[in-house]
Order: structure tokens, then C-alpha cells, then sequence
């Protein structure tokens, strides 16, 4: 019976796993904050020109402005605790993810 | 005896990894706030909608969304793992802040407000409704965890 294991390939199997793992759990997760991080900012710029104008024009208050630029900053911090958040689950995923390609590779090099 | 201790590290790693993924950091998707959300975001929204008229005349409306609303939070607020959602609630319903609960205690305070200023603030409520649904649905259905 063939007792050997091959620790070397194991273990690049295993790092070819992982970076695998990660790019495809986290990296998405990034490209996809940045994208929603630059939307926000765009949005956030084209409200203010609308409030700016509506003000001029008569249609809102000072007050009304100043509330809703306030309003505006309390969305931003949601949006970015929403993005917090989503990476606490993309970090739970990779957690899981990883036990699982862990298992099986080491599974696959032994026979139990 | 070299079987034996491959199995046995095996089993250690595997355990050990395990373990580490059973650490969740942020609680699991939960149908129930999912929709509290979105019905309390239509809720709002009609109800922001009649600010144009005296707040005396919604006054009732007002106090049973602030209720809902306040029982929303008290859910988010005491799920484990669950302080980033509860956070965002937290801005969204404060009184004394500058979301929903604070447009309400504006419209309170003024009695009425102008329609360009509830249709600019609409959306943003609604947007902040949408983060928080968003964040719930974008958590870990109990039914995908793997281990």
C-alpha cells in the first residue's frame, strides 16, 4: 500500500486553491464596491447641482438645502456601511469556501 | 503509524479550519427583516408623501409608522451579529437626525413642507431603505453555508 504523500504538490495545490479562492470571492466583491463607491459620488454630486438650481429657482428653502445635504451625508454613511457589511460576507463566504477546497484537497491526496 | 498521524493532521487542519468558519462574523439573511424593510420603506414613503398637508391631520399615521419603525430596530438590534444593520437603522429612524425620523420631526415642528423638498428627501429615504435591504439580501442564505 502506497503510504507517501506528497507534501510539496499538497501544499501548491493548496496556494493555488487559496488564490484562486480569494480572487474569486473577494476580488469580485472589490471591483463591485469601487464601481457602487463611484456611483455614489457621482450621485451625490449631480443632487447638489439639482438643490443648488432648486434654490435659485425658488422651489426650495435654505433650510430645505441644508437638511438635505445632511440627509445626503447620512445616506452616504449607509452606503458605506452596507459595504461593511458585504464584505463581512464575503469574508464569511471565503472562510467557508476555504474549509471546503481544504477538505477536498487533502481528501484527494488521501485516501481515508 | 505514518497512516494514522496523516489522518490524524488531517483531521486536526480540517477541525481547526472548521472552527474558523463557524466564527460567522455578520448574522445570516433573514426573510423576515428582508420584508420588514421593504414594507416599512412603502410605509414611509406614503406617508412622507402627505407632508404637504397639516401634520395634525396624519398625526395618528406618524405615530403607528414611528411605532413600526422602532419595532424594526428593536428586532435588528438584538440579532447576533447584526450591529452594521442595526446601525443603519439606527440613522434611518433617529428623531433627532437628518433621515426619516428626522424629516418626521421636521414636518412635526413646521406643521408642512414643500413638495420639492419631500420629493428630493423621498429619495433619499428610499435609497437608504434599499441599502438596508440590500445589505440583508446580500447575506448568506442558511441554506448555502457549506460546512
Amino acid at each position: 500500500m502506497n503510504t507517501t504523500v506528497n507534501i510539496e504538490t499538497l501544499t501548491q495545490q493548496l496556494e493555488t486553491g487559496v488564490d484562486s479562492l480569494a480572487k474569486s470571492t473577494l476580488q469580485d466583491y472589490l471591483t463591485q464596491a469601487k464601481t457602487d463607491g463611484q456611483a455614489a459620488i457621482d450621485e451625490m454630486k449631480a443632487n447638489l447641482q439639482k438643490w443648488t438650481l432648486e434654490v435659485e429657482s425658488g422651489a426650495l428653502t435654505a433650510d430645505d438645502l441644508a437638511f438635505l445635504i445632511k440627509e445626503q451625508s447620512a445616506l452616504d454613511e449607509m452606503t458605506a456601511l452596507k459595504q461593511a457589511g458585504l464584505a463581512e460576507v464575503k469574508v464569511d463566504e471565503f472562510k467557508s469556501n476555504l474549509v471546503s477546497m481544504v477538505t477536498n484537497t487533502i481528501f484527494s491526496f488521501i485516501k481515508v | 503509524m505514518f497512516t494514522y498521524l496523516k489522518r490524524k493532521s488531517s483531521f486536526i487542519i480540517i477541525s481547526t479550519l472548521s472552527l474558523l468558519a463557524s466564527c460567522a462574523t455578520i448574522s445570516n439573511f433573514d426573510q423576515y427583516s428582508y420584508t420588514q424593510a421593504t414594507s416599512l420603506k412603502v410605509d414611509a414613503l406614503n406617508t412622507m408623501t402627505n407632508a404637504t398637508d397639516s401634520f395634525s391631520l396624519h398625526q395618528a399615521d406618524v405615530a403607528q409608522l414611528r411605532l413600526q419603525l422602532s419595532k424594526a430596530y428593536e428586532y435588528e438590534k438584538n440579532k447576533p451579529k447584526n450591529e452594521v444593520t442595526s446601525k443603519m437603522w439606527i440613522i434611518l429612524i433617529d428623531s433627532n437626525g437628518t433621515s426619516l425620523g428626522g424629516f418626521l420631526t421636521r414636518w412635526q415642528k413646521d406643521s408642512k413642507l414643500d413638495t420639492a423638498f419631500i420629493n428630493q428627501s423621498k429619495i433619499l429615504v428610499s435609497q437608504s431603505f434599499d441599502g438596508i435591504s440590500g445589505l440583508e439580501s446580500g447575506k448568506i442564505k442558511a441554506t448555502a453555508i457549506v460546512n
